[in-house]
């Protein structure tokens, strides 16, 4: 297991037995079984526990893996590098574009089109050729979509 | 039961009808809508035909038929394209796809992936209308007489197969089904409707629904990782797009396979509320355990791609089936269909046949001619398509986004589900890395809510006895043959060590 | 998941817009009329049908807009619309389950959170069973359902109106049948013909529809017979009730302004009043019955109460 693998399987294992106990609790709100015998809380219950079960051995695994310290190889130093940054920036510009809709700070079109063309210019590193077709692409998605969605098929966008 | 069959009249009736100007525009109309939502990720086919029914309030109703049923069509066959160039299922039918499609587009064969795919999609398209135009009657009758215990079993064998093929882990792909059920949990009870596990947030009351996980798990974790990976351009220099018409050794390859799949899909899709997303998971693992090469599925198997594709376009004709012989949805894109037929005063059902035979006529054809038109778009669309893995990512990925965030809040003019979106976006990358595998997930946030409401409906019938789940013949097929799936990679595998040190 | 974010912003922005607007203009964009049911439903239906006509009619300046607003059979829209900005742009089109959801307890909340606008047509529901069933008259099917309390499967769909219309209808003929959750009428009549239940109840719009797949209606759960269902015997001749009415009622959230409503309630009327229409609800099994204001509020009052005097049997308990 890399490092990298160990950390995902931790966190995700982490997770799941958060989540997990966090619905079992909830499920304790739920009254007795009326028409059938099983009620509302007897299968998420029975799912809650097999899931749980299931993934503290993930943690245990990834745990004791991050402790011997790495047993793979390191990679490939051929790969290209990674972008983490770009990818977490990326993510948090689709959660302010969202918000942005949601909250009504813009309308459709423009905040689409303003969107795609700063993501894009992140993606493309400033290279002009791809940031002028992306230019032209946000403007038809922008405003196209908000002719499509509003005249064609009757629906509210922000 | 007095159940009729489309026949002969109907057949030659619906040849007749759609050879005219207008069927023929929605027909080709409605095949290049659906094929164009179906590749575009974050669209749905579902969604195609929801938005565009209120529009066909005003048309001629065979007209409406015919542009519908072709959307349908068009969607299920569309999904293809993204799974295999983006590793995005542009419908929840083609996850399955993504599994070798992908694969064999990154090593250079995307045509030839694409257009297996396709050539599958067409057989599984014209095997499900032939299934329409005879079996009708006798596969209904069958179908009706499944009652609750069999549906659960059937559903559990469906998950039980999709964890044994989708990873490498089997331990992992139960885990991801199981919290894929677990996802399906809060919100209302299937079964008696009862508000549960909401930690009382309004938010949570329509529980996390299929299009928004689904769309966050495959398209949004997708982007996310391709932007980390964005300075990888370690693609195959050369796109070979030979081989995108398949040749005549293809027949004899994978004919069989092609048929057998699309046996599963028309069987599956005439049970009501289940349709292609299930027939694909039951073929995969047919044909996967039936292979010669069981190894090399999920790596590029030309086998795996035939069995999804073949088997959700079949599942199409299959599911109309319960509803023109009956006017019982085969699926939920089915009970649209039947929406669009009522809201134009025509009772979907055995009457259709006396009343309206035109329309009997409309489904006929434009299941067979939207089968047609898909084939020859799509194998017309591939070469320009399969350019879509040379766009700059830069231009690709920030489109998918927005069509991600539009699609889904279309869907249900919902925010809280682009949030959850986002959100499962997040899950799904972690859970690539984790190699957890995504397929079992979706599955089992699709069939969990279909298993316990039979379990329990069958569990009301019985006032608590479990055991028509063993003494009834079908059910304990179902369980049979999960139990054999299960265990035969490990006999399998057993036997070939076995062999090995000899 | 933590990310949840509150609409309340995106309603503000629309409040503002809206009352410095609603004065005689009302309306100047299009009005969104939440279905809480599925597209294509036969709740859908009646209420696209209808709107169709608003805006064929032109009764409004702008358009009228379904919106389907599905989940959990109703209570998803629920919450939607009653958390909408009361600004006469969003209402909600819907039925008796919104009585029976509070009653059951899903939703915190029943019709008074709503201001009525109108309703428009009702339809009823048929008792049917199996074609070749031993019984050849409802009073046989009760003798049997008593001589087996609690054994005969009725195909339900539990906590809604047809449950309540189930309770309705047991309670007054005396019997009690085994609730096996099933869904809806497409899954009801699948149930009834493949034999894993023994009856159940259809609206009439979906009786019209399978009445030839080999089903056989045994009573109309209403005081008299009617020409769409034809000749099946009411409960009220039989002295069993008049059954449930499930009417289509179209509301406000609270606190919208009267003007608003007023002319919402108008254009419905005018619609109804339509001879068409009236013509293709029936079609549909759709009484083309209308009411608004006080004698609205009236009727759907009363019912809450009887909804939540059966809300321990609709809970099963």
């Amino acid at each position: 297991m890399t490092r990298a693998a160990a950390v995902a399987n931790l966190l995700f294992g982490l997770l799941v037995v958060a989540a997990g106990s966090a619905l079992l609790a909830d499920s304790a709100r739920l009254p007795p079984p009326r028409f059938d015998i099983l009620g509302s809380a007897a299968v998420p219950r029975a799912l809650c526990v097999l899931v749980i079960a299931m993934a503290l051995p993930l943690v245990v695994r990834a745990a004791l893996a991050l402790r011997r310290g790495p047993s793979a190889p390191p990679p490939d130093a051929a790969l290209p590098p990674r972008r983490p940054a770009l990818a977490v920036a990326a993510f948090a510009l689709a959660c302010l574009y969202v918000a942005v809709l949601q909250n009504g700070w813009l309308g459709y079109g423009l905040a689409t089109a303003a969107f795609l063309i700063v993501l894009t210019g992140f993606l493309a590193g400033g290279r002009p050729k791809p940031l002028a077709i992306g230019a032209l692409v946000a403007v038809v998605l922008g405003f196209g979509g908000d002719y499509l969605f509003t005249s064609v098929f009757l629906i509210d966008l922000p | 039961m007095n159940i009729q069959t489309p026949g002969v009249f109907e057949l030659l009736g619906g040849i007749a009808y759609i050879i005219s100007p207008w069927p023929l525009f929605y027909a080709t109309l409605g095949t290049f809508l659906g094929i164009t939502v179906g590749a575009i990720p974050g669209l749905t086919g579902s969604m195609l035909i929801a938005l565009t029914l209120p529009l066909t309030f005003h048309m001629d109703s065979g007209h409406a038929i015919v542009l519908l049923v072709s959307m349908y069509m068009g969607a299920v066959s569309g999904g293809l394209i993204s799974a295999t160039l983006l590793r995005m299922p542009g419908t929840p039918a083609s996850v399955m796809t993504t599994f070798d499609g992908h694969p064999m587009a990154r090593a250079g064969k995307p045509g030839r992936a694409l257009g297996l795919g396709i050539s599958a999609s067409f057989v599984g398209g014209l095997l499900g209308w032939v299934a329409l135009v005879v079996l009708a009657p006798p596969l209904t009758r069958i179908a009706v007489r499944f009652g609750p215990f069999e549906y659960f079993t059937m559903t559990v064998m469906a998950l039980v197969l999709i964890a044994s093929v989708s990873g490498k882990s089997l331990w992992k792909g139960i885990l991801a089904g199981l919290l894929g059920a677990l996802v399906a949990m809060p919100g209302i009870d299937p079964s008696i409707g009862q508000l549960r596990l909401t930690f009382d947030r309004p938010e949570l009351v329509a529980g996390f629904g299929v299009l928004p996980v689904l769309v966050g798990l495959f398209a949004v974790s997708q982007v996310i990782k391709d932007i980390l990976d964005i300075e990888d351009r370690g693609l195959a220099t050369e796109l070979s797009l030979t081989g995108l018409f398949p040749r005549l050794s293809d027949a004899a390859r994978h004919g069989w396979n092609a048929i057998r799949s699309s046996l599963i899909g028309i069987w599956i899709g005439i049970l009501p509320g289940i349709g292609p997303n299930i027939a694909s998971v039951v073929a995969y693992t047919t044909a996967r355990n039936f292979s010669k090469h069981p190894e090399a599925f999920g790596k590029g198997s030309e086998e795996g791609i035939v069995a999804a594709e073949a088997s959700n376009n079949a599942a199409v004709g299959g599911s109309l089936i319960p509803l023109v012989t009956l006017g019982i949805p085969g699926s939920v894109i089915d009970a649209l269909l039947i929406g669009a037929l009522v809201i134009h005063n025509i009772q979907p059902g055995p009457m259709m046949f006396v009343s309206n035979p035109e329309m009997v006529h409309a489904f006929v054809a434009a299941c067979l001619v939207s089968s047609i038109f898909m084939y020859a778009m799509m194998l017309a669309l591939v070469r320009p398509l399969s350019h879509l893995m040379r766009i700059p990512k830069a231009l690709v990925l920030p489109a998918v986004m927005v069509f991600c965030v539009t699609g889904v809040f279309a869907y249900d003019n919902s925010w809280d589900n682009v949030w959850i979106m986002l959100a499962f976006g997040v899950l799904g990358f972690l859970m690539e890395r984790a190699e957890i595998p995504l397929g079992p997930f979706v599955i089992g946030l699709i069939l969990a809510p279909i298993a316990e409401a039979q379990l329990r409906s069958g569990l009301m019938l019985t006032a608590g006895d479990f055991s028509p789940i063993l003494t009834r013949p079908a059910s304990l097929g179902f369980l049979l043959v999960a139990l054999a799936f299960l265990l035969w990679p490990l006999v399998r595998a057993r036997r070939a060590k076995h062999r090995a040190p000899r | 998941m933590g990310i949840f974010v509150k609409l309340t912003t995106a309603a503000c922005v629309a409040a503002v817009t809206a009352t410095t607007a609603l004065a005689a203009d009302y309306p100047e964009r299009p009005v969104r009329v939440i279905v809480p049911y599925g597209a294509g439903g036969s709740s859908d239906i009646v209420v696209r049908t209808i709107v169709n006509k608003i805006n064929d009619l032109g009764v409004l300046d702008q358009p009228l807009a379904v919106v389907n607003i599905t989940g959990a059979g109703g209570p998803v829209g629920f919450f939607r619309a009653k958390d909408a900005e009361p600004d006469g742009y969003q209402i909600l089109a819907t039925h008796l389950g919104l009585l029976t959801s509070k009653a059951v307890g899903t939703t915190p909340f029943g019709a008074e959170a709503f201001e009525p606008i109108a309703q428009s047509g009702s339809t009823r529901f048929v008792f049917a069973v199996r074609e070749d069933a031993p019984y050849q008259s409802f009073d046989d099917f009760v003798a049997a359902a008593k001589a087996k309390p609690g054994e005969l499967p009725e195909a339900n769909s539990i906590g809604g109106a047809l449950h309540f219309a189930s309770v309705v209808l047991s309670d007054s003929a005396g019997y009690e049948p085994r609730i096996v959750q099933v869904g809806g009428g497409a899954e009801r009549i699948k149930s009834i013909l493949g034999g894993t239940t023994d009856h159940t109840l259809f609206t009439v719009a979906e009786y019209s529809n399978f009445k030839d797949s080999g089903i056989r209606a045994l009573a109309y759960l209403a005081p008299e017979r009617s020409d769409t269902v034809g000749d099946v015997p009411a409960t009220g001749e039989m002295g069993l009730g008049d059954g449930v009415s499930v009417d289509t009622w179209w509301l406000a959230p609270e606190g919208t302004p009267q003007e608003a409503i007023d002319t919402l309630a108008e254009a419905i009327r005018a619609a109804m009043e339509d001879p068409e229409l009236q013509e293709s609800l029936r079609a549909k099994g759709v009484d083309p019955t209308f009411a608004s204001g006080e004698e609205l509020a009236a009727h759907i009052a009363e019912l809450a109460d009887v909804a939540m005097a059966a809300g321990p049997a609709l809970k099963g308990e």
